[in-house]
């Protein structure tokens, strides 16, 4: 009896792990689908209300604690500060109930202007209608651009991954690639599979989409990504969609002995590095500052000033590219924490 | 595999004195009531299927690949498999290897660019280490004194580590990857022991096939020589006669095979591979003869007649049909098999998932046999798996399962009573029929000659056992101790002596520290092993001591590993100029290897490892005869987070940059492997040599996906199904073995 | 001459309640004493005293005339005190040899390298076993598949290999069937012969009365008596046990209700 009970709480247990395993990925912006016990709570951000700006603006995203989403929350206070007015920030960590039960909290509260981003549409759909319905200026931030305009939203800040993929296809095309391995570090993540079949439309060779192994097993990555070069010869380039993997491809093409054109998905200080060093093509930036800080320009401009700006049509925040050229500018960028 | 060696039952100084109630095990059976038996059948199928699958698989290069992803994760398993022994579970395991790398890197990159605390990595690594080991420390301590079941604590643990991490990541760094360790103090020194890789590429060797299959070749004969020492019964005096028939039948297979290598035509090859095979059967029967005691008729039991003929009809079509599929083997093909979009394929699919329901149902109601719903599975998972594998992957996933299908079943049958010698000549000419077969048919190099190569060992040595089955008498009782010769004592001294030089001149070259201590320790080790082989060789040729059985075996298994050492560490000038893919080692890989060892000393000979067992086994019974319990356990905890330390210094040394969830979640990874190994979940029983070959056999499947070109979408569906298929091997294997008992 | 271990009116209270009063006894070696009484009737309180887990409270223990006091089970251990409890003495999926000496492996070799003397184990403990006329087949066989006689046979092997003095058995036959009872009962003896002193705990005077020399009965905490073998016959030991009057009480109920 004592095993068995054992047995079960261990089984339990190790839900639980997996539960709060299954997102603590920090590159990736889009949701993953399970929600987590853990939400963070993130900093609300205060500022000097003796500016005189009685306005009060939310920005409530799905968002973890990882690099891309300090980088919106750094604007999100930069921009709180520009237009001197009280901005919240929270990120719900994937968790679409934590995010509804705050967009409620902000429509009690007052507020003047939210901004959400749309990573489970369905979701939030409720919480985003009752901001509509209180007559509170909404916008869309992120992930959300197939939403955005059926929920009310004036417009939608973001980059579509698609367009962002056709973006990295038409980079491999001008370096002379003819078959591109787009390497993933999650399995079941609908934002790089997008950014894999945004490659494949605009690129004019082959392009090999694979699941290489997480970020937390950066070793398995490295062999997984040589292994497959191996096995396949004419494997000439390689598109990382995120941050570490156009490294692990780096060192993987060492391994196998073959030269390769790289490319990448946002930035990180040693990715810049290596562009700069030349050895990384270029890594596609989708500017993430700006999904932070134009929101909440943008709301305040309704809320004060009554513009709407977009046109009905979402404002895209990228892609942007980093290559050789730009590199040691983004670089002092990057360790502000802006870019 | 040692290990499993030395396992032996009762002391009794005389042969015959066995205990009559107690049918002696040679030592195959003991094999198979090793808990690390379905890992280590799991680990030679996945060879298999990927080295015919993909080309580079097999080469030294491939198999650095994946025992670079194995040595992660086995430099864990290992300890994690002994906790578990122990009864007890770690999940901060994972979340501590990245914990550990973290803190190296904040606690020495640069203060002001990249807000670390700027120590020196002298000061940065131990302090590391201290704090690895205090938590481990707290873990074990916490669950001794609180009574808590461990995996509550280290949940909570887990937890903290992951928040500790990516909060003071971010304080320090106001990013989630702490970067710039190449840029800290002491680095050269570190990186030199934890980041060290040694290409092997430039070590060309242009004999070493000669060398890798001469100890191959030394090492099956001096096994099998072993294993007939542990299965029969000796003569009082030797027969001299038998020797020299013995002598002349070694000769006549040494000119066979010599004469084989040097002529090249069809019926040359033949004539001359059967005076090699009849040598090598004359050379075992001799050597029976001279040296056990004659076997009586085993009676027949005749109750078990029409299953054997069925066996054996069975048996034969199996590998008949394998013969079929392994001729359209080609492992150049990577072409997709796609049975999966195609109408038929999704029937197939949608059938085999309605079938299983239904039959669960059924079998639920207890209308038909739990193994119905199986089937019904097994068809929704071929269309499936065809949507994964290549054409390739498909054909040897269906000449591996018929091959062992049809082995299995003809050596059921000729397990049987009486018939066992008659049934396994018959396998062995089945298998040469196999062998030539694809040689004369089989699209794919490397199945016509190495497969068989491989094929005609194995025939060779079923027909070998068969002769020494029908001529020497088994043993009764098993072998004695070994006591251990002079020469031993010397080799020890030997390796000893030249380990320590060998240390000096590679410090001496500059190759840095730890590569010098292991170069080093395996150079001595070598030379005290070949002493050691001497002295067993002498032994058995004129003494009539009756321990060298489980020496010779010993001694077998460890140049079968030199030669495939060998194999893996050098390079041919030939391979060289085709190859562009380096062979790397990092020093993970040789962590790795020395904690599997090291794991598996603790377990069997050491009073700790005894320990181990017991308080995982029962904890208040460990306690009341005086086994420091609490000790043991925290002991345990604290080898877990040491390890992790290590696990994570090599990678933070191999990336110099380390992202904050690194090694998040591995801790089910740890688990399982240890489980597949043949770990209980409950405690009390397992092998840490078993958790070893669990991470080799899931390196082998991330890698060999990557190797064959498969979709990686259908990863985890093989990586599942071939861990259950591990274990349930295990499971049904050691049953049967303990039947046998 | 003094005995070799004298209880003197040994008392135990857990807080205000009366565990144990007023037990008194001698065991010699060569001699076997058996603690009787019905469940709950104090006897566990009684073998944890001797075996250091619980302190006495009121009485004297007098080990070769010294009086002693064990403060935990390895000080009983080292006078020689072993104790076999009934259903924690071993790890059933260790093997024989190694249930044996665990605790107190024998080891062989320098300091790092130093092991387990496997060989040496598996031969002492096979002839300590066939010793005490224990005949197992295989030192290498796991625990967990021998039978509760042999099982308890190890243990006592394994006590008296040890350097016991004394044999505390508790309970060794509750669990088993007459047969394999039987065969406890002769390790007893053999361990008896050997020279040890045994205390034999049990509730059952079919077994305790052929092996004993010396008979201590408990009810309910209080200590009944100490008797010789001389001194009383089997049904008078049943009698006393299932506390006398009680028991005659009982005939003659049952007696009148037959009528």
């Amino acid at each position: 009896m004592k095993k068995l009970w054992k047995l079960f709480a261990l089984l339990f247990a190790l839900t639980l792990v997996a539960a709060a395993c299954g997102n603590d990925d920090d590159t990736s912006e889009p949701a993953p689908s399970e929600p987590t016990e853990a939400a963070v709570p993130t900093d609300v951000v205060e500022v000097d209300p003796t500016q005189g700006c009685d306005k009060t603006y939310h920005v409530i995203t799905h968002g973890d604690s990882g690099t891309f989403w300090s980088v919106v929350e750094v604007a999100v206070r930069d921009a709180a500060s520009a237009i001197g007015c009280d901005v919240v920030y929270f990120g719900s960590n994937n968790d679409a109930l934590r995010q509804s039960q705050e967009i409620e909290a902000a429509i009690a509260a007052g507020s003047d202007g939210i901004a959400i981003s749309l990573a489970d549409p369905t979701g939030v759909q409720s919480a985003a209608e009752a901001v509509v319905a209180a007559g509170i200026p909404l916008y869309t931030l992120n992930s959300g651009v197939n939403n955005y305009k059926d929920l009310g939203a004036t417009t939608h800040i973001g980059q579509t991954e698609t367009v962002a993929g056709n973006g990295a296809g038409e980079r491999f095309n001008a370096l002379g690639a003819t078959h591109v391995l787009c390497a993933r570090q999650e399995q079941t993540n609908v934002a790089l599979e997008e950014r894999c079949n945004g490659l494949a439309e605009t690129f004019g060779g082959q392009v090999t989409s694979e699941f290489v192994g997480l970020d937390a097993n950066p070793d398995e990555q490295q062999n997984t990504i040589a292994a497959i070069l191996q096995g396949d010869e004419s494997i000439d380039g390689v598109l990382g969609v995120g941050p570490n993997l156009p490294l692990r491809a780096l060192a993987a093409g060492e391994q196998a002995g073959r030269e390769l054109i790289i490319g990448g998905f946002d930035l990180s200080s040693d990715l810049i590095d290596q562009i700069e060093a030349g050895n990384v093509a270029f890594t596609v930036d989708q500017q993430q500052y700006l999904q932070g800080y134009l929101p909440v320009i943008l709301m305040h401009l309704q809320a004060t000033n009554l513009n709407t700006a977009g046109g009905g049509l979402p404002i895209l925040t990228g892609p942007g590219f980093v290559d050789t050229a730009n590199a040691a500018d983004v670089k002092a960028l990057v360790s502000q924490g802006t870019r | 595999m040692a290990e499993a060696t030395t396992t032996t039952d009762s002391a009794d100084s005389r042969p015959d004195a066995g205990d009559e109630r107690l049918a002696h095990r040679g030592p195959i059976q003991q094999l198979l009531t090793r808990p690390e038996i379905g890992a280590l059948i799991g680990a030679v199928g996945v060879w298999l299927l990927f080295w015919l699958v993909s080309a580079p698989f097999g080469t030294a290069g491939g198999t650095a690949n994946y025992l670079d992803v194995a040595a992660t994760l086995g430099l864990m398993a290992v300890p994690v498999a002994l906790l578990m022994i122990g009864g007890e579970f770690d999940l901060s395991s994972g979340s501590m290897t990245g914990a550990t790398a973290v803190i190296v890197v904040l606690l020495s990159s640069d203060t002001a660019e990249l807000g670390g605390a700027g120590l020196s990595l002298h000061l940065a690594v131990p302090l590391s280490l201290a704090f690895a080991l205090a938590i481990g420390w707290f873990n074990g301590t916490l669950v001794d004194k609180t009574s808590l079941p461990s995996f509550i604590v280290t949940l909570g643990t887990f937890f903290i580590l992951i928040g500790a991490k990516l909060g003071f990541t971010k304080l320090f760094t106001n990013r989630v990857i702490a970067e710039g360790l190449d840029r800290s103090g002491g680095y050269e020194f570190w990186d030199n022991i934890f980041g060290a890789t040694w290409i092997r590429n430039g070590h060309v060797w242009d004999d070493r096939d000669w060398a890798w299959g001469g100890l191959l070749i030394i090492g099956a004969v001096v096994l099998v020589l072993g294993t007939m020492e542990l299965a029969y019964a000796r003569r009082e005096h030797p027969n001299v006669g038998g020797y020299l028939v013995s002598a002349i039948g070694t000769a006549a297979g040494a000119i066979g095979f010599i004469l084989l290598l040097e002529q090249d035509g069809k019926s040359s090859n033949w004539i001359f591979g059967i005076i090699t095979g009849a040598g090598v059967l004359v050379a075992v029967a001799g050597w029976c003869l001279a040296r056990y005691q004659r076997a009586e008729r085993e009676p027949a039991q005749s109750e078990h007649g029409p299953r054997v003929v069925r066996y054996l009809i069975a048996g034969l079509l199996g590998i008949a049909l394998a013969i079929v599929v392994a001729v359209i083997i080609d492992s150049e093909n990577s072409d997709r098999l796609d049975f999966l979009t195609g109408t038929p394929g999704r029937t197939v699919l949608a059938l085999g998932i309605g079938a299983t329901g239904v039959l669960a149902v059924l079998a639920a109601l207890g209308r038909v046999s739990v193994g119905y719903p199986a089937i019904g599975a097994a068809l929704a998972i071929i269309p499936a798996i065809s949507y994964m594998v290549t054409v390739q992957g498909a054909r040897a996933i269906l000449f591996g399962v018929l091959a062992i299908m049809g082995l299995v079943l003809l050596s059921l049958a000729a397990n049987r009573r009486g018939l066992a010698v008659a049934f396994t000549l018959l396998t062995s000419v089945g298998i040469v029929v196999l062998a030539f077969f694809i040689q004369s048919e089989a699209d794919s190099r490397k199945l016509r000659v190495e497969l068989f190569t491989a094929l005609l060992l194995i025939a060779l040595l079923l027909a070998a056992s068969a002769v020494a089955r029908l001529i020497a008498a088994r043993r009764t009782s098993a072998t004695p101790a070994p006591t251990p010769g002079p020469l031993s004592k010397i080799g020890a001294m030997i390796g000893l002596v030249a380990g320590l030089a060998f240390a000096i001149i590679e410090l001496a070259q500059g190759d840095g520290i730890l590569y010098g201590i292991i170069t080093g320790v395996v150079k001595g080790g070598i030379a005290a092993f070949a002493v050691y082989a001497i002295d067993v060789v002498c032994r058995t040729l004129f003494t009539s001591d009756d321990s060298v059985g489980r020496s010779l075996v010993f001694v077998g298994l460890g140049s079968v590993m030199l030669g495939i050492a060998a194999k893996l560490m050098f390079i041919t000038s030939e391979e060289l100029a085709a190859t562009r893919a380096e062979t790397r080692f990092g020093v993970g890989v040789m962590l790795f290897l020395t904690f599997a060892v090291l794991g598996a000393w603790i377990l069997a000979r050491t009073q700790f490892g005894n320990w181990i067992f017991a308080v995982g086994g029962n904890k208040d019974a460990s306690r009341s005869v005086g086994v420091p319990a609490a000790r043991t356990k925290t002991t345990l905890f604290m080898l877990v987070s040491a390890s992790a330390w290590i696990t994570g210094m090599v990678i933070a040394f191999r990336l110099n940059s380390v992202q904050a969830n690194v090694g998040d979640g591995n801790e089910f990874r740890y688990i399982i492997v240890a489980v597949v190994g043949g770990c209980l979940l409950t405690g009390g029983y397992g092998s840490a040599i078993g958790a070893a070959i669990g991470a080799v056999i899931w390196g082998m499947i991330t890698s060999g996906i990557g190797f064959a070109t498969w979709n990686s979408d259908w990863r985890f569906l093989v990586l599942g199904a071939l861990l259950l298929v591990a274990v349930l091997v295990n499971n049904y294997v050691r049953s049967q073995a303990e039947k046998v008992r | 001459m003094a005995e070799f271990l004298e209880l003197n009116n040994i008392s135990k209270f857990y807080g205000n309640i009366i565990a144990l009063t007023g037990v008194t006894t001698t065991v010699n070696p060569g001699e076997v004493t058996c603690v009787l009484g019905d469940n709950g009737a104090g006897k566990s309180t009684f073998i944890k005293i001797l075996a250091g887990v619980h302190q006495h409270d009121e009485g004297t223990l007098l080990m070769e005339g010294e009086e002693v006091r064990f403060n935990s089970p390895r000080e009983a251990l080292a006078r020689g005190i072993a104790t076999v409890y009934q259903d924690l003495a071993m790890v059933p999926l260790m093997s024989v040899w190694r249930n044996f000496f665990l605790g107190a492996e024998p080891k062989t070799g320098m300091w790092p390298f130093r092991q387990i003397d496997i060989e040496g184990a598996k031969r002492i403990a096979k002839e300590e076993m066939a010793k005490m006329g224990i005949d197992i087949r295989d030192v290498e066989q796991n625990v967990g598949t021998l039978s509760g006689g042999e099982r308890q046979s190890v243990a006592i092997a394994r006590a008296s290999y040890f350097g016991a003095r004394v044999l505390i058995l508790d309970e060794p036959t509750s669990a088993l069937g007459v047969k394999q009872s039987g065969v406890v009962l002769r390790r007893i003896v053999e361990a008896r012969d050997q020279g040890l002193a045994v205390i034999f705990i049990t509730h059952n005077p079919n077994h305790a009365y052929p092996v004993g020399d010396r008979f201590v009965i408990l009810n309910r905490g209080v200590s009944m008596g100490n008797w010789a073998k001389e001194e009383l016959s089997q049904s008078d030991l049943t009698q006393l046990m299932a506390g006398g009057a009680e028991l005659e009480a009982l005939q003659h109920e049952l007696a009148q209700a037959g009528t």
